[in-house]
Formats: structure tokens, sequence, C-alpha cells
């Protein structure tokens, strides 16, 4: 008996299920890596929100006193840290302190040591230049911080060129100095699938599936190192 | 069986690909949960050793813990233990505290610099007093370290503009006018025992100089006892004086001459259980001044040299500069030998 061949009527069969698995594995795939991208990119806003708020109320506790000042109508966070630094993090910060002196009833006294600020400028640092970028200087004194007394290190990865702040649209500041307290408020938003470069645009056919993220995060922190 | 390969292929990648994207969603999740978790537990331990810190402090105030010691406790269901050590050698009268914090499964580890636990006493301060303070001219405060504290146990009423306060303003209730203060300026302070001397107990083993005056005198003292001169009545004194002691005065004592300490080791306490006045003509007091009721001050400008002035009340008509001696601060014991009330008995 001869070997029989494929009638029509079963490689049309055999054409449709292919088609239909196909069609049916693209679809997935579009679905899930779209979804995964989304998902990416509202995990790295979230992360650079929340990673930039914990900076900043982190400085804010460990401070003598905070106030907002207005550098050629820019608003800026300056605060007062204690004088004594026991330990820095990793980007050299430091992160603990001791006290100087005790008050008479014996609480802690911590005497003022460097000014940090944090505001956003253009990509040159200096205070008072309006931009986008997110920016921490550090001073010794009470002068208004240059742009060589901006922290590259916190802003770029490694000090280089890659923008560790990308997806923060803005960052704000309140102080009740009568309560000790400071908020910082963080924006930042991203265009799904645009997750890692500030600025770049997506495809016109990628428009369609495209969705902004947006994320605004308070913070009120206390500075609990009053005692100067 | 080519086909059947084919589909089970398809399907293989099929549940591959969806495994990979639970996995990773989920593994977002664990993460953002994991995190949170961590933040909570961080923040929680903070506030469970700011509150060991403070059991320490109430055990050292009350005088029920010795050092080196570790304590173990369990604190809004955290386990707590701190070593704590004297570190005094490198700020006097503090602790140092290492806590270490379990909740969650998770270690925290924080360590503390914190006052070594003590109530506040009115010789902490360059100028204390008990009642109201009217402040009509100027007062200005000095000591090494932004020591010169004041502190008011009613309220305080400024009206000159010339007040400096090289220190912290503490004050009970209300402030009105303003203060250059370097340190803090702090409002509904908790109010210090107003401590009256025992004329008994100043009278035992004193050297009695019977109503009248005291003039310069070099008080003979070992390092742990200083000798008493003690006047039952009232008394005049003036001069240079020597040494470490106390003049204690059972009623007013009237200052009619400048008083200076002879050397830097000098240490005087001038205790009157009534008035203190200070005469017109005298510019220059050193010395730890307590008095019972009130201190007047009838100069135009008065200067204590080194020391502090403690009164119930004060009736100031000149200006006044207070620089103040941290002696009594530093080492509590001096200022029991100086039989200062509030240290004494």
């Amino acid at each position: 008996m001869g070997r029989r061949a494929f009638t029509v009527v079963e490689l049309l069969i055999a054409v449709s299920l292919t088609a239909i698995i196909a069609g049916t594995l693209v679809s997935v795939y579009v679905f899930v890596s779209t979804r995964a991208a989304h998902g990416v990119a509202e995990q790295n806003v979230l992360d650079q929100v929340r990673d930039l708020t914990r900076d900043v109320s982190k400085t804010i506790e460990n401070s003598v006193r905070c106030e907002t000042v207005n550098v050629s109508g820019q608003w800026a966070l300056k605060c007062v840290m204690p004088a004594q630094p026991t330990s820095t993090d990793a980007r050299n910060v430091a992160n603990a302190f001791a006290p100087t002196d005790l008050s008479a009833r014996g609480i802690e006294r911590w005497g003022e040591g460097q000014r940090v600020w944090f505001y956003q400028a253009d990509e040159t640092g200096k205070l008072g230049r309006a931009g986008l970028y997110v920016w921490r200087a550090v001073r010794s004194d009470d002068a208004i911080p240059t742009d060589a007394d901006a922290d590259r290190a916190w802003s770029f990865y490694y000090g280089g060129v890659r923008y560790r702040w990308s997806l923060i649209n803005s960052i704000s500041f309140s102080v009740t100095p009568s309560e000790r307290l400071a908020t910082v408020t963080v924006k930042g938003s991203v265009l799904a699938g645009d997750s890692e470069e500030r600025g770049k645009l997506v495809g016109a056919d990628e428009l369609d599936k495209a969705r902004t993220y947006s994320l605004t995060m308070s913070r009120a922190a206390y500075w609990l190192r009053w005692r100067r | 069986m080519r086909q059947r390969g084919s589909t089970l292929l398809i399907v293989l990648v099929l549940v591959g690909a969806t495994t990979t994207v639970v996995i990773a969603a989920a593994d977002l999740v664990i993460s953002s949960m994991t995190s949170q978790w961590r933040r909570y537990h961080a923040v929680h331990a903070r506030y469970v050793a700011d509150a060991m810190v403070e059991y320490i402090q109430s055990r050292r105030a009350k005088g029920t813990l010795s050092l080196p010691t570790t304590l173990n406790r369990t604190i809004d269901g955290s386990d707590v233990t701190a070593n704590i050590q004297d570190n005094s050698i490198n700020l006097k009268r503090s602790l140092l505290v290492e806590i270490t914090v379990e909740e969650g499964g998770l270690t925290f580890k924080e360590s503390r610099v914190v006052g070594d636990g003590f109530e506040p006493k009115h010789f902490y301060y360059a100028l204390a007093s008990d009642k109201t303070l009217n402040l009509p001219n100027s007062l200005a405060t000095t000591s090494p370290g932004h020591r010169g504290h004041v502190y008011v146990g009613n309220d305080l009423n400024i009206t000159s503009l010339g007040v400096t306060i090289d220190g912290d303003l503490e004050v009970f209730r209300n402030l009105t006018g303003s203060a250059s203060v370097a340190g803090v300026t702090w409002l509904g302070v908790p109010k210090i025992s107003w401590p009256t001397p025992d004329p008994l107990l100043y009278a035992a083993g004193a050297v009695f100089v019977g109503s009248g005056s005291v003039g310069s005198h070099t008080f003979s003292n070992t390092a742990l006892v200083y000798e008493t001169l003690y006047a039952p009545g009232d008394a005049d004194i003036q001069g240079t004086f020597g040494g470490r002691g106390v003049v204690f005065v059972g009623k007013n004592i009237r200052i009619t001459g400048d008083i200076y300490y002879k050397d830097d080791n000098a240490l005087i306490a001038i205790i009157a259980r009534d008035d203190i006045t200070v005469e017109s003509k005298v510019k220059h007091i050193d010395g730890f001044l307590y008095a019972g009721r009130t201190f007047t001050q009838k100069g135009a400008n008065l200067t204590v040299g080194r020391g502090a002035i403690v009164a119930k009340s004060f009736d100031l008509k000149g200006n006044l500069v207070v620089n103040y001696d941290h002696a009594v601060w530093d080492d509590p014991d001096v200022g029991w030998r100086l039989k200062l009330p509030g240290f004494f008995p």
C-alpha cells in the first residue's frame, strides 16, 4: 500500500490550528511583555520616589533644624546637621552623630556642623537656575551653595553621566519651625516602556499601548536633635 | 509523533513563559512587602530603643543602676538588650548605650551617647530664679561650651533690649520680651523643687563667726571636706577668698565690697537663708550665691566673675553679667562639699 498524501481538508485544518496557536502565542507574548514593562515602570518610579523621600526625611530627622530658602525664585531645603558625626553611609554622608554636650537637665546637645541642601536646578547643579535635576549640596557655613558644593555622586550614579533621579518631576518642602517639623513632597512619573531614559519618546505605533504612571509621596519628619 | 512533539513543545513554552511572568510579579510584590516590613520594624525598633534609654536614665536618676552593666527587657513585644557603660571620659556625665532590638525575626543594633539621667538643680544654671523674674536692665551670661543657662520658675518679663544668654533659657510659665539665646528657649519647662537649707546641718562642724562681718579668708579644706563659716544672724561680706569653703548666714547677707577668688583653685559658696543685698559700689563677685528670699543688686553694673546666682526672687537695678562656673555641673560632689542647697545634705 503506497503512502497516502494529506488531503486538502487535513492541510487546511493543520494550517488553521497552527495559525490559531501562533496567534495566541503572539498575543500572550505581547500582553505579557507589555504588562511586564508597565510593572517594571511602576516599580522604577516607586523606587525613585521612595528613595529620594527617604534620603531627605532621614536628613531632616538627623538634623538640628531645617528651613526653606528661596534663591532666585527656586526653593531649597537647608538642614543644619549636628557637629560631631560618628559614621557615614556608602556615599560618605554622615548618618550617625554623637552629642557635643549635655544640657542642664542632662539632655543631649548636638552643636552645629555641616549644612545639607536639597533643591532642583539645571544640569550644572547651581542653586537658583531652574531645572528638573534634583541636587544635594553640602557646605560647612551658612552661605548659599555654589555648583562646586553640589554632590554629584548623589545625583549621578558613581558621579558619572547616568542621572539617578530620572523619573522625578518635582520635589517641594514645607517647614513648621514651631513644631520642628519639615515635610518633603516628591512627584515622579514614567511613560510605560520608557522607564530608564529621560525624554526618550516611544514610537508612534507604541503610543496606543503607552501609559503614564504618576506617583506623589509626602513624608513629614521631625528634626530630633534640636538642642544645639 | 512529530506533531505531538511540536504541540508538547508549544505547551511547554507557554507554561514556561506564564511561570516566568508569575514568578517575576510575585517577586516584585514580595520585594515591596519585605521592604515595607523592614521599614515598619526599623521605625518600631527606634521607638523601642528610645523607651529603653528612658528606662536606663530613670534607673540612673534613682541610683538603682551601677555601671557597667547589661540590661534585658521586653518592650512592646520586642526583646531589647542594652550594654551600658560610663562615657564621662569623652563627654562628662554621659553614658554609652549599645542597644540590640530583636523583633519580627530581624535584629537592629544602635549605639547612642546619652545623658547619665539626673535631676536638674538650680546651680546647674548661671542664674536661677524660683519666682517671676523681671529684667529691666541688661543681663549677659557666659560659659565655655554655651553653658550659661538661665532658669525661671515662673514668668520671665524682659523689657531691656540687652539680654544675651550663652546657653539655654528655660521658663516655667510665660516669656514676654525677647532675648538673644545661643541655645534653646524652652517654655513650659518642668519646675525644679526649691531647696531650703537647714541651719542645723550647716552649724555642725562649722567655725562660728557670729553676726557681723566676714572679710578676706583662706579656707582650710581637704579634697573631701570644705570649711564652713557660720553666722547665725546677719553678716556683711567682702574681700579675697582662697581655698574652698562655705559662708552660711542664718538671716541676711550684705555684700559691701568686691569679692574675689585668690586663685584658680578657689571655690566658695555664699548662702543666705533670707536676702542677699549687693551694695552700689560693688562691681565684682566670685562665688556661688544663694538667697532664700531676694537677691538685690543696687549698683549700675555687677559682674559675677566665676560662679552662679540662685535666688527665690531678684530685684536687679543695674546691668548684670554672670560667668557661669560649671565645676558643680561637671562634678555634683563639689556641690555637695560646698553645701549648696539642692546638693546638701
